[in-house]
């Protein structure tokens, strides 16, 4: 029976839950631990990392870390938000040609939506271990502050990695 | 909780076979209901849904044992986790004690260094065990990188351990926090 999970996306830590035996419940990750860092890598090895191990290994790999995508999230890459944040990331953004931010992890350039979705696709794989069932669908909170192109962005996020948003709430 | 389940669509069958004298009374009514017989199914009707009732309840709670028992199992095997985590601490005191030792001939420090052989035996009957670092090709699964330094070794290899780390029952515990050889 395919399940439902709820995600706390958040934009330094991840929290996912469920219900289980008819009580919500937060899931630990793979890694044994509720939260879960938001950071996505490309380590020196070339494999894909998130999470727990992304972070292990930031301090020797900056540049392919990536990390608080969420503040660029649905945003233009003239938005004085983002070029306010821009000043203090270690790793390399461009303007996208419709206004956007693009992020370098590796040789390759990812919108903000797409790194999301790498953490996105982390929980869920995390959450159908844990849940021993296959998750489609998934609610993720939102803040009551983003409008309405983010909460598109955080949705598509979700969806790119073939999961079922319900909805976003506020939090 | 699905074969728990199937007995639950029991009742429904059972309120199809009506006892043979209810039957015979609404033959001699010639099919007319009568007061008594709505409240005789209203009756049924309500012990139906409490038979089913009951056997769902039953199936959960053999279902919640099920669950309690292989949750009490995982307590057992790891619920040390969380008072080693707080030992380990006291642990690593020992370890910078024992780096700033000169003479390690001493009895006196032979005994100290007894007394933390007992706390790792004590840790090592309970399921946990220090992490390979020294040498060892950095792995962000049982490592986290602190610092990166030019050395002669190869790269991304371990080449000092800043705090240890420690697996328990081969789940991390805590990450041991390490340098490693930068990339050229």
């Amino acid at each position: 029976m395919s399940k439902v999970i709820g995600i706390d996306l958040g934009t330094s830590i991840s929290k996912m839950a469920s219900i289980v035996n008819g009580e919500p419940k937060c899931l630990d990750s793979r890694e044994g631990s509720v939260l879960i860092p938001s950071i996505v890598a490309l380590a020196k090895s070339g494999e894909r990392l998130v999470g727990d191990l992304a972070k292990r290994q930031a301090v020797t790999n900056p540049k392919n870390t990536i990390f608080a995508v969420k503040r660029f999230i649905g945003r233009r890459f003239s938005d004085p938000e983002v070029q306010k944040e821009l000043k203090r990331l270690p790793y390399e953004t461009r303007e996208r040609s419709d206004g956007g931010v693009e992020i370098k992890l590796g040789e390759g350039w990812h919108t903000p939506i797409e790194i999301s979705s790498m953490v996105l696709q982390k929980i869920k794989a995390d959450a159908e271990e844990k849940l021993g069932g296959k998750v489609d669908a998934a609610v993720i909170t939102c803040p009551a502050n983003f409008d309405d192109s983010q909460r598109k962005a955080t949705k598509t996020a979700g969806e790119v990695r073939s999961c079922r948003i319900q909805c976003s709430k506020n939090h | 909780m699905g074969e728990d389940l199937t007995k639950a669509s029991a009742p429904a069958k059972a309120s199809e076979d009506k006892p043979e004298g209810e039957e015979k009374l609404a033959a001699t009514k010639g099919g007319e209901p009568r007061p008594e017989d709505s409240g005789r199914e209203e009756c049924q009707k309500q012990r139906d849904e409490y038979l089913a009732g009951w056997q769902r309840a039953r199936a959960d709670f053999l279902n919640y044992k099920k669950e309690e028992m292989e949750r009490m199992a995982e307590i057992l095997k790891y619920g040390a986790e969380e008072m080693v985590l707080k030992f380990l601490p006291i642990l690593d005191n020992f370890e910078i004690a024992e780096k700033k030792l000169l003479n390690k001939d001493d009895e006196n420090i032979k005994g100290f260094l007894l007394i933390k052989n007992q706390i790792l035996d004590f840790l090592k009957n309970h399921g946990v065990e220090g992490i390979k670092a020294i040498g060892e090709k950095f792995d962000p699964n049982w490592h986290e990188v602190v610092e990166e330094v030019a050395d002669n070794g190869s790269p991304q290899a371990i080449v000092e351990e800043v705090q240890k780390g420690y697996k328990i029952n081969n789940r991390l515990l805590r990450a041991s926090k390490v340098k490693i050889n930068k990339i050229n």
